[in-house]
């Protein structure tokens, strides 16, 4: 009677850690079920044989669903690699075959020419057949019918056999016996792009095993689809590249190193699986043999052992499927208010307990009590778990592992730093890729590196943060992540005329506001649109103001700024509220820090589609015409992209990109309302209005001069804070950076003239510079003012590779570079526009110290870095 | 008595082939690395190594080759264990000396058979 509590109470902390460490349940049963056999001597016999015989089936199925996954990532690679659509079609259907083993496999891809799906190509079909469906053509109407809800299955669709009464559902949940497949029973499998876009199908049927598939082979099947869509859209570019004879060596230089990198990864994967299946297998089998004789201290540690392996390889198989899913699908973000000390803290406990048991010192140093910011809790838990995992991995007995947490102005900077063996020089910019390894040099191996760090990349990017690998000394690594701290965006709870999407609007809105926010620098903006009745407008979205005031908030038209511009299509700019007469009456405002506004419609045609609301200053400068050129420039793109989104209807895609561009444009680290910039602006601006360029073209120098270096984010980290010269290769990937730029822009169709503005700006007057050469007078004016622009403001600002100058040390260096790198005529009014700026400059490197630096991994005041010796 | 060396960074799988080993009668000597292991390999004279393809900092391949061309430890007989799987890195193995290839995940009675098998031991 004693003996039940007791067996009880040891298995219920083991049910306990089983549960922590999300096991699934069958190895739980199993370990609990042997770990009483350990105890219970008497029923030894009869239990062991149970628990053999289901650690069996156990490892079987990992075994096999590990073995599945490697094929499917070997063919995953191999059709990876092909760039041809034809020669892709056709492995594709053999590969299909070979890997979820249907019989009979179709493919059918979209084809722009016929707008309909053809059959591409086909496995386990006879020739006569092949020859019919080759000429059919699936309409959309018809494949909408092949798709539809009530056949659905996750991503799938079970059709019924022809003629019978009505759909069933699906029953892949169902036991072996009630999955019976019925001849002419079809399975649709269709190849979605990120976007949404379907480029094509599998037309599935007879299964060899005869039966409906599992859940966990749709999962494989989905894995593999996804693939092979990448495939076949990379096949789609490269054709596409090929009529339109673009730089074909440049193009397949990029996909054979993708091609190489998946075998890498391939390779890679294989081992990481390999490994813990190996534990699992091996002390099975030693377990089975030797059970008469085991200890039962031996017995444990190999039960233990098995427990742990299986935990690991199932983490990594999810890792590998999770990372396909992110790749494939980005979920939109859930951004919550957070505090991120207590989210540390959180997990704190676990991160003590597994240093403990690894003779690991671990350290936690928050800088602060609360840092409150707008994240997606989920998300950055999972990215913490793997970065201080990972420095776990790679630390031995008797180091240490510091997580440190600090807010640095306008960026929370996070620090997971360990004393292993750091990472190899030449590997720290591509760690984050997800094809790649530190250890496919058979260097140095740990499970799941790879997979994890590019699941933390993602996440990340996610947040518009930054994400970064730098080696310590005297032995170490440290990873960086940079998250933005900036205001959130309310919205009202019901927003005015926006439609369901593919995409959710309300973050799609938040980064237009954040994007209008950072790269104005201003505190308080307010995007408004006209509500139905046409009489009123509303907040659509807004920053810096109360809730309240964004639920409702209705302006008349006529009335109040916002009113008049609605009225009268114009923009305005009050510089000074309190001394402009026409408003007097209005400023009975609280939240204006300075009294001055700028509002600017967004128009469509003549019709005035919103309008967007603007003051308070960063810097608690008066918004000035600098500010409204600028806004005017952004206008319009901002209507184009409100208008589109609100009539979406097929660009998916090139909202990604929207997406990507208004990311990388408002990313942290950019700074680009940072003080000293801004005046390097102004001078810009000024020269500008001194040598008279026209009011559009003075538009697009605004609009260039704030983006022109977006493309610094394609950059390695390494290389811009690199405190030394630059290698002739990193100043390839410096100079890389205008065409990055202009690649990110893009999607906001960008004018022939911005595009000619920011393609030249690293040009030299004598035709030195790059990425064209271009010399003299053939440089663009608007450029030429840019480098000049560019160059103050990096010089007056610290680098890694050099302390800040002072105004005349800087000014000195550009008269130095006249006719060689600068324009001898842009020079001498940028210069005299620079004196007449004197002292702002002068106050302003004072108050900001030698800490900040504009392009690099920019923070306030440097980043934080707790290393102890 | 027959002393084999065996080297893996992997703790768990040191343990396996040691068990199995010492099940055997066999004497285990363990080495985390390759450098290691050809250290041991000179000072103990064993019968037989048993190497780990992927091992930080010099590899099994590349400890094999270095085993085979030094004249104090090339009549060793050497197997190789990976989770490699493909033909190229066996070619890799077979060309850098190695006797015997083993792949992950493996069964220890096939590592025990393969041992037995190169010390020209009858298995029973």
């Amino acid at each position: 009677m004693l003996k039940a509590p007791a067996i009880g109470m040891l298995i219920a902390p083991v049910t306990g850690i089983v549960a922590a460490a999300a096991v699934p349940m069958p190895v739980a049963v199993v370990l609990v079920i042997l770990t009483a056999v350990g105890v219970w001597g008497a029923m030894m016999g009869l239990r062991i044989m149970a628990a053999r015989r289901r650690l069996e089936v156990k490892t079987e199925v990992l075994r096999g669903r590990t073995r599945t996954l490697e094929n499917i990532l070997a063919v995953s690679a191999r059709i990876n690699a092909t760039r041809n659509l034809a020669e892709l079609a056709d492995k594709l259907a053999t590969a299909v075959e070979e890997v979820t083993g249907f019989r009979r496999v179709i493919l059918y891809l979209w084809s722009d020419a016929t707008k309909a799906f053809e059959a591409r190509s086909f496995a386990g079909i006879t020739p006569d057949e092949q020859a019919h469906l080759a000429g059919a053509q699936i309409l959309p109407s018809d494949y909408d019918e092949l798709s539809r809800e009530e056949c659905r299955y996750s991503n799938c669709y079970f059709l019924d056999p022809p003629g019978t009464r009505r759909q069933t559902v699906p029953c892949v949940d169902l036991l072996p016996d009630s999955r019976k497949w019925k001849t002419g029973q079809r399975l649709i499998a269709p190849l979605a792009s990120s976007g949404g876009d379907v480029v094509g199908y599998l037309d599935l049927a007879e299964p060899a095993s005869g039966l409906v598939p599992d859940p966990a082979a749709i999962r494989q099947l989905e894995f593999l689809t996804r693939q092979a869509t990448t495939a076949v859209e990379s096949a789609e570019v490269y054709d596409h590249l090929a009529r339109k004879n673009a730089d074909l060596s440049v193009a397949s230089e990029k996909l054979n190193s993708l091609a190489e990198m998946k075998k890498n990864f391939v390779a890679n994967v294989s081992h990481e699986l390999r490994t813990p299946l190996t534990s699992i297998s091996a002390y099975t089998e030693l377990l089975q043999k030797n059970l008469n004789t085991l200890a039962p201290e031996s017995l444990d540690e190999f039960l233990e052992v098995i427990h742990d392996e299986s935990v690991k390889l199932t983490g990594i198989i999810n890792d590998i499927l999770d990372l396909s899913q992110m790749e494939n699908n980005r979920p939109s973000m859930k951004q919550v208010d957070t505090d991120l000390v207590a989210l540390v803290k959180h997990l704190e406990d676990s991160w003590t307990s597994r240093a403990r048991k690894m003779n690991i010192k671990f350290k936690l140093d928050a800088g602060a009590e609360v840092i409150q910011l707008a994240l997606d809790p989920l998300l950055i838990q999972q990215m913490l778990t793997h970065l201080v995992g990972n420095a776990f991995k790679f630390t031995p007995a008797g180091g240490q592992v510091r997580v440190g947490l600090q807010e640095t102005g306008t960026a929370v900077c996070l620090t997971v730093q360990d004393t292993g063996i750091g990472i190899p020089a030449d590997k720290l910019g591509d760690i984050f890729e997800s094809f790649y390894q530190v250890d496919s040099s058979a260097t140095r191996r740990h499970n799941g590196q790879g997979v994890g760090l590019a699941i933390c990349k993602d996440i990340v990017v996610h947040h518009d943060g930054r994400i970064w690998a730098e080696n310590v000394e005297p032995q170490g690594a440290r990873i960086t992540v940079l998250l933005p701290r900036r205001p959130a965006v309310l919205q009202p709870a019901d927003p005015v005329s926006l439609t369901s999407l593919p995409f959710e609007a309300g973050e799609f809105v938040q980064r237009l506001m954040h994007w209008v926010s950072e790269s104005l620098g201003i505190q308080v903006a307010a995007l408004m649109v006209p509500d139905p009745t046409g009489n009123h407008l509303t907040i659509r979205a807004a920053i810096g103001l109360p809730e309240s005031v964004v639920q409702s908030a209705r302006v008349r038209r006529g009335a109040g700024f916002a009113g008049r511009v609605w009225e009268s299509g114009e923009t305005l700019l009050v510089n000074d509220l309190t001394r402009d007469t026409r408003f007097r009456r209005e400023l009975n405002e609280p939240r204006y820090s300075t009294p001055s506004l700028l509002c600017v419609p967004l128009k469509d045609g003549d019709e005035v589609v919103a309008v967007i609301s603007v003051n308070n200053k960063v810097d608690r400068t008066a918004l000035d015409t600098d500010d409204m050129v600028f806004l005017e420039s952004l206008a319009p793109r901002l209507t184009r992209l409100l208008t589109r989104y609100e009539s979406w209807q097929d660009g998916a895609r090139d909202f990604e990109a929207i997406r990507d561009t208004l990311r990388s444009t408002t990313a942290v680290g950019h700074m680009r309302h940072e003080s000293l910039l801004e005046v390097c602006q102004e001078i810009c601006l000024a020269s500008a209005r001194r040598v008279m360029l026209p009011g559009d073209e003075l538009e697009h120098l605004a609009f260039s001069l704030q983006f022109y270096d977006v493309g610094l984010d394609s950059v390695p980290a390494q290389v811009l804070s690199k405190p030394g010269r630059l290698n002739e290769e990193e100043r390839r990937h410096v100079e890389k950076h205008v065409d990055a730029g202009l690649g990110i822009l893009e999607s906001l169709q960008l004018n022939a003239k911005v595009r000619q503005l920011i393609l030249h700006h690293h040009e030299n007057f004598d035709g030195s510079g790059y990425p064209v050469g271009l010399a003299g007078e053939a440089i663009p004016l608007g450029s030429r003012l840019i480098r000049l622009a560019d160059t103050l403001s990096s010089l007056l600002n610290h680098r890694p590779w050099r302390p800040s100058m002072g105004l005349d040390e800087a000014m000195d260096v550009i008269r130095g570079g006249i006719g060689r790198e600068y324009c001898p005529r842009m020079s001498e009014v940028f210069l005299d526009e620079t004196e007449a700026r004197r002292q702002r400059i002068v106050d302003l490197q004072d108050r900001e110290g030698a800490g900040t630096d504009l392009k690099r991994l920019a923070l306030d005041h440097g980043v934080p870095v707790p290393v102890e010796a | 008595m027959y002393k084999v060396l065996i080297a893996d960074d992997e703790h768990n799988i040191r343990n396996i082939l040691d068990f199995s080993l010492h099940a055997e009668g066999f004497l285990v000597v363990s080495a985390l690395n390759g450098e290691d292991a050809f250290k041991l390999a000179v000072e103990t004279s064993p019968d037989l190594i048993i190497l780990d393809v992927m091992m930080p900092g010099q590899g099994g391949v590349e400890t094999c080759r270095a085993l085979k061309g030094d004249k104090r430890t090339t009549a060793i007989p050497v197997v190789l264990l990976t989770a490699l799987a493909e033909q190229k890195d066996r070619t890799a193995g077979r060309e850098a000396g190695a006797d015997a290839y083993i792949t992950k995940p493996f069964s220890p009675q096939k590592v025990i058979d393969t041992v037995l098998d190169l010390l020209g031991v009858p298995s029973d």
